[in-house]
């Protein structure tokens, strides 16, 4: 089976000139832990996670920190998030994701998912996003496997 | 030793120099590739290069690498950065001498890398927390980690490679060292709280903030931080009792840390990675170097010519080694500074016996000390700054050396005055 046969077309992308919060208000809605950024031309850019944004509103001293557990309440959180909330996500975006083709195999999707530790990866047909593949839709086809036996 | 090898030798030291300013190409690449060409050269064979390295200060290193990394895993030194901040009550004062005390304590037994990269961040949250400008901090613990190592033998690599060159021990560098650098660390102090006073004004709600850290929480696995200390202070007494059983420095480091991974069932594969194997291979490439440097007769000729210069006045070389080597760490950093003047200080006190101990304390202290007057001085003062670019907070060349300067003139003054009514 190929990519092109599980891919998921009714996706949700923001613009990279979108600002952080509309694109907040959007993974909200949409319940996605990572959205894929597109041009004005929709071709593909890169793709911006949860954890990307946390990582941009949090400051850097507490990734070098072992522990934050011993910080007292901050309000650091939320007003990085409240000046964030007009700029471009384009200053936050992941370029280097992998992309899948729809004329991937899945072993070779799922290997690039574990390798680069993501569950779900963009799907490009001449770099513009046609759609994305999740991890669970891969482990899925052992039980529709069994069901039909 | 023919021309050419001197030729060879002084060419591989300046681009080896300029390689170490140039940064694009990581230091221990650029020590080991001049190492192949030493020996290729035919200055010294591979037998003489291996002689020329020094394991004992390798093991140690090594060892103490994986204990302050197991250490760190507990939360152990975030706890005493915590625990010192909450004394202060939230005044900016007390803070800043705090965050004294405490990097160089802890840069006294652990090395500089590793007390910037736990004090830091420390520092970062503290000030953040109650809108306190941070760099006044900053340049507090870049100048007390140099202060702080120069109190003992493991404090700072220049007294590592001191200690194995000349045998002086644990108790040697506690008794001769550290008196002077708790001094220049304490009038030091005093300087930095006149200098920043106005960067210190007292916040209204800061005491009610540090009351909400939490010492306690900073510390993640309450048993292995116990048998961690436990090693780790068994180490420190090896270190302090090596006269009586002559054990070397590297055979007690890389024990203490093999039995800790063991003890506290940690991978072994992982601490090893957490090991800084390029600054190892830095001081493997500068002591093979360093004795092409030997062979060449240059470093004897050089301490003849100095004694013939001098008349042979111990007094005036013995202090004069100091700001020299306070000019030259400060410019090209205090390990490979150190490194090279190692035969050096070896030949001039075979050429100065009434000298006695006293031309190594004063590298020492110069090589340490020094390391406060340019953000060059020392890995750990570009880690600091380097940490705090990421959070925005620019720390300048002349920002540091604007009080990092006067601060090194006033410590290497005070130790030229100790060293000559001490020694001489």
């Amino acid at each position: 089976m190929k990519v092109k046969d599980l891919v998921y077309r009714d996706i949700s992308a923001v613009r990279n000139t979108d600002a952080f919060g509309r694109v907040i208000k959007i993974m909200r809605r949409t319940r996605q832990n990572i959205i894929f950024v597109v041009d004005n031309h929709n071709e593909y850019i890169g793709s911006i996670s949860i954890s990307d944004l946390i990582a941009a509103a949090l400051p850097n001293y507490m990734k070098s920190l072992n522990s934050t557990a011993y910080l007292p309440a901050l309000e650091v959180l939320t007003n990085n998030l409240y000046e964030m909330i007009n700029n471009p996500i384009a200053d936050y975006i992941t370029p280097d994701l992998p992309v899948l083709d729809p004329e991937d195999n899945l072993e070779h999707a799922a290997d690039l998912m574990n390798r680069s530790n993501r569950t779900v990866l963009p799907v490009l047909d001449s770099n513009r996003l046609i759609g994305r593949l999740n991890k669970i839709d891969i482990l899925s086809l052992a039980l529709t496997k069994i069901s039909d036996e | 030793m023919n021309s050419y090898n001197i030729w060879i030798i002084s060419s591989l030291f300046l681009l080896s120099y300029i390689g170490f300013f140039w940064k694009r190409i990581p230091n221990a690449a650029v020590v080991i590739s001049a190492s192949f060409f030493v020996i290729a050269s035919g200055t010294i064979d591979q037998d003489e290069a291996i002689q020329a390295i020094d394991f004992n200060t390798l093991g140690l290193l090594c060892g103490m690498m994986m204990m302050v990394h197991l250490l760190r895993g507990t939360g152990i030194f975030e706890y005493i950065a915590i625990k010192a901040v909450k004394y202060s009550k939230g005044s900016p004062v007390k803070i800043l001498l705090a965050f004294s005390i405490v990097t160089a304590v802890l840069s006294a037994i652990l090395d500089n890398v590793t007390t910037v990269l736990v004090v830091v961040p420390v520092a970062l949250a503290v000030t953040h927390s109650i809108n306190l400008r941070p760099d006044p901090f900053l340049i507090t613990i870049i100048l007390m980690s140099n202060i702080g190592g120069a109190a003992t033998l493991i404090g700072d690599p220049p007294n590592i490679l001191i200690a194995a060159r000349a045998n002086l021990t644990f108790i040697d560098f506690l008794n001769n060292d550290a008196p002077i650098a708790v001094f220049c660390g304490i009038v030091t102090m005093f300087i930095l709280w006149f200098y920043f006073r106005k960067d210190l004004t007292t916040i209204d709600s800061g005491q009610q903030i540090i009351e909400n850290f939490s010492a306690e929480r900073a510390i993640r696995e309450n048993t292995n931080l116990r048998k961690g200390i436990l090693i780790f202070t068994t180490v420190i007494i090896g270190f302090a009792t090596h006269q009586i059983h002559h054990i070397e420095l590297a055979t007690i480091s890389l024990a203490g840390a093999f039995v800790l991974v063991v003890w506290i069932n940690h991978s072994l594969e992982k601490t090893l990675s957490e090991v800084d194997w390029s600054t190892l291979f830095f001081f493997l490439g500068l002591f093979v170097m360093v004795a092409g440097l030997q062979k060449t007769g240059l470093i004897d000729r050089g301490g003849t010519m100095l004694i013939q210069q001098t008349h042979a006045d111990t007094n005036l070389v013995t202090i004069g080694l100091m700001p020299i080597s306070a000019v030259f760490s400060s410019l090209i950093n205090s390990v490979p500074y150190t490194v090279t003047m190692l035969p050096v200080v070896e030949n001039l006190s075979a050429q100065l016996p009434s000298a006695g101990k006293a031309l190594w304390w004063s590298l020492s202290l110069g090589a340490c000390l020094g390391a406060n007057a340019t953000l060059l001085g020392s890995a750990a003062n570009l880690i600091v700054v380097q940490i705090a670019r990421k959070d925005k907070i620019e720390i300048s060349f002349l920002q540091f050396m604007k009080i990092g300067v006067p601060i090194t003139i006033i410590n290497i003054s005070l130790s030229s005055i100790y060293v000559y009514y001490r020694y001489l």
